[in-house]
């Protein structure tokens, strides 16, 4: 009798020892999705999640909705406090898993499988690579551009039709911009061109400018460090040198992101950079508003018939759009992530970019998917779509999609650390100085050469 | 008072021109001083468009409270985080009325092996800069206690600081200790004694602590934006910043919203202005 | 009972209150306060990663003292503390000494108003600036300089005004607190001292030097440590307002502490900066105690 009792004891004990995951296949699990807020249609969000909640009842996302500033001093916080969100939606693949390679929080998911991997096109699907790692999984490409006043622009005699199709080099650009001058005495009425430079944005314009002179990649094919490079002078150069013709505003290291455009609106200049391809959609919103209820249009504004056009190229370089590849990273928390894990992330990732939802407020937005299974919504998409598109700048944001530059896959953490110490460290201040006329453009290219040779050598750099 | 006037009393012509020189100084001074208030009350009352620089007049042009609806209406918890504010304001003060309370009472009146070593400790962390413990104590509320976004995560440092045990240390020092003796020996226990005596005498000091902890903790932001990234969670002080670089040119909303965060502030200075004025001299001025 | 006994087992009976009432403060102190100093160190000698720190010794005390950016925003935290305090200093007492000869309901109006500003926080205050400072010639400032005919600047993009834009921010508006506790202590000044020197025939300037000015040393003594440690930890409007820059112009001591914390994730470094910054407040702050202090018993 003791015998059959302390047996079945001993069998009672074995049973709940064995993990009750065996009963149900996928154990519950949350992920945290740390997104800036993109949504541009009311309800995407809240529909995505409830078809989401349908599809795979085990995952509960987690959603943390931030601002497009704050969003990297939040991932930064979250990431380096050991608690980084697991799937995140980055403003800039490239730069964020080149700055996270060091911190080895990034996440492979290059498990997934074959046919998951092969509805992205591949060179989208690259901009998630590195080494042999996959970090996640892209949705849609976003290639950055100028904006211009189409009025002003035919009133300086400048056809922006075939500056959209050909492009245009830095001095014609700058030829091009200047004649958009208009002044009375000594103030500026409308300035030729306009670029948000406050604050930390003040190097945006040089990653827009270095993909169209030659450095593609701030490490190069031949694993050098490129901005040492003559090009890069050129660069500084132009851009101080438009400052100083009065083709843009002397205030220029304060002018804001809001003021960049707020500009355009008032007509107080004829190119603006950086432009989106949805300022076509703010533009024609704002002539609405003048037509219907002009109190509520933005303060001075005036009608505008806005067109996308190119970033200037250098002469003699191919011409390579600068853009990011909007899509979804993901993170490992500090334990070891399983493979039901992995399995959860990728599963969430490819719905992400895959789903109905999303794939409406792309297309409103102007643009295509990149995955196969987002573009088979895209005819009932497309039905959504109920503003009138100028089908040159459509021609032209197709044409400048399909130009976006290659990203540098074998670029390693060490390399990417050097790289953002650079940038913050010197280029970034720098380049306010320059901007405030306090340093010569010479000057600074000097000091970025003598650090990036202290950095990686004499042969690490070009 | 009578540092110009004469002893003899009598307001001489001199006096009258000085005094009104004094008063012309001190009202231009004034109105320096209030000017960025009073710009940021006149915009605030400005309609919600957006509008770049070009638009700064000192006189209001419209008048109406479209900004204020606007910046509550830009996140759904523009409401929540003055409530968050105000809860962990709230927390904050009354822990620290109570804590400092007890234990600088303790420190000025009971006698117990140690307390000098005690209250030297505290005495001397109050010269430590805060960006010694910034850092390990993110640390130790993110990463060991994994507190983020919580209100325990906002409450918890600032429950009881050196400076409030000092000041009540200081004051009750002051009160005479026969008082206190007596009701040791009528049986009183500590704890009665100190709600029914010491508190009731140390009301000053204690509302002036109230006060102040709570300004501290409404107008916090550096800790809240280093433990907060949830937008519900966030104080009115990290909302407004949220608000500011999303929508940098709506700059009506903008200072509706700082006003919005300092209007708390500004009533209970009016409704409690003796606290505060006397408040800020307690520790500063002998006697 | 003997008096005695009851006396000694009274003094047991305090102690234990005495402790009970003590350890809620001396909890929060240990978990809040002591153990992140001591981390502090201990962090200060090790590099910081998510998944693991490893230790280095003093690396990174020589990294940050061989760093030109850390004497850069050691030199500005300087410059700005000799820019605030002297000025607030100045700038109270000037008026404090014109409000204290006024009727009471006179001086709480104007003790009012001086002190709003200071009621606001610096997330509000630096929005506000942050418009006023405008670069165009539209912006508050500049169109009143434009009176003046002073041409209009760039005030917070220009490294050459940022630091004085944010010194202007505090010479502007930041004298609240000052004034209030200087009033303060010249009421407390015994009229009687007065009227002797009235009867000494003494003009209202020598009433100042000779009697006010000693008689308030204790006071500035007081404001001046208190206004160079909060000074020397200045870092809000640096962070909301110009990002540390142009060209790290305003980083300060504490900005550059929080960038090295809270951007670059260097935690090991940013504590030994931190530390290194306790060490020289603490310095000047006991040297200012010596050096004015000597006569003055507090």
């Amino acid at each position: 009798m003791k015998k059959l009792a302390t047996l079945l004891l001993a069998a009672i004990m074995i049973c709940t020892l064995v993990p009750v995951q065996a009963e149900s296949e996928h154990p519950a699990e949350t992920l945290t999705l740390l997104v800036p807020n993109f949504e541009t249609i009311p309800g995407t969000f809240d529909n995505m999640e409830k078809e989401f909640e349908s599809l795979y009842p085990w995952i509960n996302l987690d959603i943390i909705l931030t601002s497009w500033d704050e969003y990297e001093n939040q991932l930064n916080t979250m990431v380096n406090g050991a608690t980084p969100p697991d799937i995140t939606y980055p403003t800039d693949p490239t730069y964020i898993i080149q700055k996270y390679l060091s911190s080895e929080m990034l996440l492979d998911i290059s498990s997934a499988p074959e046919e998951m991997q092969a509805e992205f096109d591949t060179a989208a699907l690259d901009f998630y690579r590195n080494g042999d790692a996959l970090y996640g999984f892209p949705m849609v490409v976003t290639p950055q551009m100028l904006g211009g006043n189409k009025t002003y622009m035919e009133e300086a005699g400048l056809d922006w039709r075939k500056i959209q199709q050909e492009g245009w080099t830095f001095s014609e650009f700058r030829d091009a911009a200047a004649k958009g001058v208009k002044k009375t005495g000594d103030q500026t009425d409308v300035y030729g061109f306009v670029f948000a430079f406050a604050g930390v944005t003040a190097v945006d314009i040089l990653e827009l400018l270095t993909r169209t002179a030659g450095m593609e990649n701030a490490i190069d094919e031949n694993g050098k460090y490129a901005y040492t490079d003559p090009n890069f002078l050129k660069c500084l150069q132009f851009i101080r040198g438009m400052i100083d013709d009065g083709i843009m505003p002397k205030e220029s290291s304060s002018v804001d992101a809001g003021m960049r455009w707020n500009m355009m609106l008032t007509g107080n200049t004829m190119l603006t950079g950086k432009a989106l391809i949805n300022f076509e959609n703010l533009a024609k919103n704002n002539n609405k508003l003048l037509e219907e209820a002009p109190e509520s249009a933005a303060v001075g504004s005036k009608h505008l018939e806005y067109c996308g056009l190119p970033v200037p190229y250098l002469e003699g370089c191919e011409y390579h759009s600068f853009g990011t590849v909007n899509g979804y990273i993901a993170f490992r928390q500090v334990e070891e992530p399983t493979p039901e894990h992995i399995q959860n992330v990728i599963l969430a990732i490819h719905y992400l970019v895959s789903n109905k939802y999303f794939t409406i407020q792309t297309v409103n937005g102007l643009q295509t998917p990149v995955n196969s299974v987002a573009r088979s919504y895209m005819p009932e998409a497309l039905e959504t779509l109920n503003v009138e598109f100028d089908p040159d700048n459509r021609a032209f944001n197709e044409l400048t999609s399909a130009a976006i530059y290659k990203p540098n896959l074998s670029v390693t953490a060490e390399q990417s650390e050097k790289v953002s110490r650079l940038r913050e460290e010197i280029i970034l201040p720098q380049m306010q100085g320059m901007l405030a006329g306090e340093i010569t453009p010479e000057a600074m290219y000097e000091k970025l050469c003598s650090a990036a040779v202290d950095m990686f050598g004499a042969d690490g750099v070009r | 008072m009578s540092v110009f006037l004469k002893s003899t009393k009598r307001m001489q012509r001199s006096d009258r021109v000085y005094v009104a020189v004094s008063l012309l100084i001190l009202l231009i001074a004034a109105v320096v001083m209030l000017f960025p208030l009073y710009f940021m009350v006149i915009t605030s009352l400005d309609r919600p468009v957006e509008a770049a620089s070009a638009n700064q007049t000192l006189i209001p042009r419209y008048v109406t409270l479209e900004s204020y609806k606007f910046f509550f209406q830009f996140s759904d918890h523009s409401l929540r985080w003055i409530l968050n504010s105000a809860i962990v304001a709230l927390c904050v003060t009354a822990g620290n009325v109570l804590v400092a309370g007890l234990a600088g009472y303790a420190f000025a009146k009971i006698s117990f092996r140690g307390s000098r070593i005690l209250f030297w400790m505290f005495l001397i962390t109050m010269m430590i800069p805060y960006q010694v413990i910034q850092i390990p104590l993110y640390m130790l509320i993110i990463n060991t206690f994994k507190l983020r976004d919580t209100y325990a995560a906002l409450i918890l440092p600032g429950l009881c600081t050196a400076y409030n045990i000092f000041l009540m240390k200081q004051f009750t020092t002051t009160l005479p200790t026969e008082i206190l003796e007596s009701a040791k020996i009528d049986g009183c226990s500590q704890p009665q004694i100190f709600t029914r005596i010491v508190a009731p005498l140390s009301k000053t000091v204690l509302s002036v602590m109230a006060i102040t902890t709570f300004m501290d903790s409404w107008n916090n932001f550096l800790w809240p934006t280093l433990v907060i990234t949830k937008d519900e969670m966030k104080t009115i002080q990290l909302g407004l910043t949220s608000f500011r670089f999303q929508n940098s040119t709506f700059f009506a909303p903008m200072m509706a919203g700082a006003c919005i965060a300092a209007l708390p502030m500004f009533i209970l200075f009016f409704a409690l202005q003796k606290y505060f004025l006397e408040g800020v001299t307690i520790g500063a001025v002998k006697g | 009972m003997t008096i005695l006994r009851k006396r000694r087992a009274l003094r047991r009976e305090d102690e234990k209150w005495g402790y009970l009432f003590v350890a809620p403060a001396v909890i929060l102190f240990l978990l809040f306060t002591a153990y992140p100093v001591l981390n502090a160190f201990r962090v200060s000698f090790q590099k910081y990663r998510p998944l693991g720190s490893t230790f280095i010794g003093l690396q990174n005390y020589k990294s940050t003292l061989s760093s030109s950016l850390f004497w850069k925003a050691l030199w500005n935290t300087v410059v700005y503390t000799v820019g605030c305090v002297p000025v607030s200093l100045v700038i109270s007492l000037g008026l404090s000494i014109l409000l204290a000869p006024m009727r009471k309901w006179v001086q709480t109006i104007f003790k009012a108003a001086y002190y709003l500003p200071v009621l606001a926080s610096g997330v509000t205050l630096s929005i506000v600036w942050l418009w006023i400072f405008s670069p165009f010639e539209t912006g508050i400032f500049n169109q009143i300089l434009g009176v003046l005919h002073i041409p209009s600047q760039n005030w917070l993009g220009s490294s050459k005004t940022a630091m004085l834009s944010l010194l202007i921010m505090v010479w502007l508006g930041n004298h609240g607190k000052n004034i209030i506790i200087y009033c303060s202590a010249l009421a407390g000044i015994p009229n009687d001292l007065y009227e002797v020197a009235d009867i000494e025939g003494a003009s209202y300037f020598v009433k100042i030097r000779c009697i006010m000015l000693p008689l308030l040393k204790p006071t500035t003594l007081f404001l001046t440590v208190t206004g160079i440690i909060t000074s020397f930890q200045v870092f809000q409007s640096a962070y909301l307002m110009t990002g540390g820059g142009p060209n790290h112009a305003t980083t300060t001591i504490a900005y550059l502490i929080f960038t090295n914390a809270f951007t670059y994730f260097d935690f090991g470094a940013a504590c030994a900066q931190a530390l290194l910054m306790a060490l020289i407040t603490t310095v000047f702050a006991v040297f200012q105690f010596k050096f004015m202090g000597s006569d003055v018993e507090y």
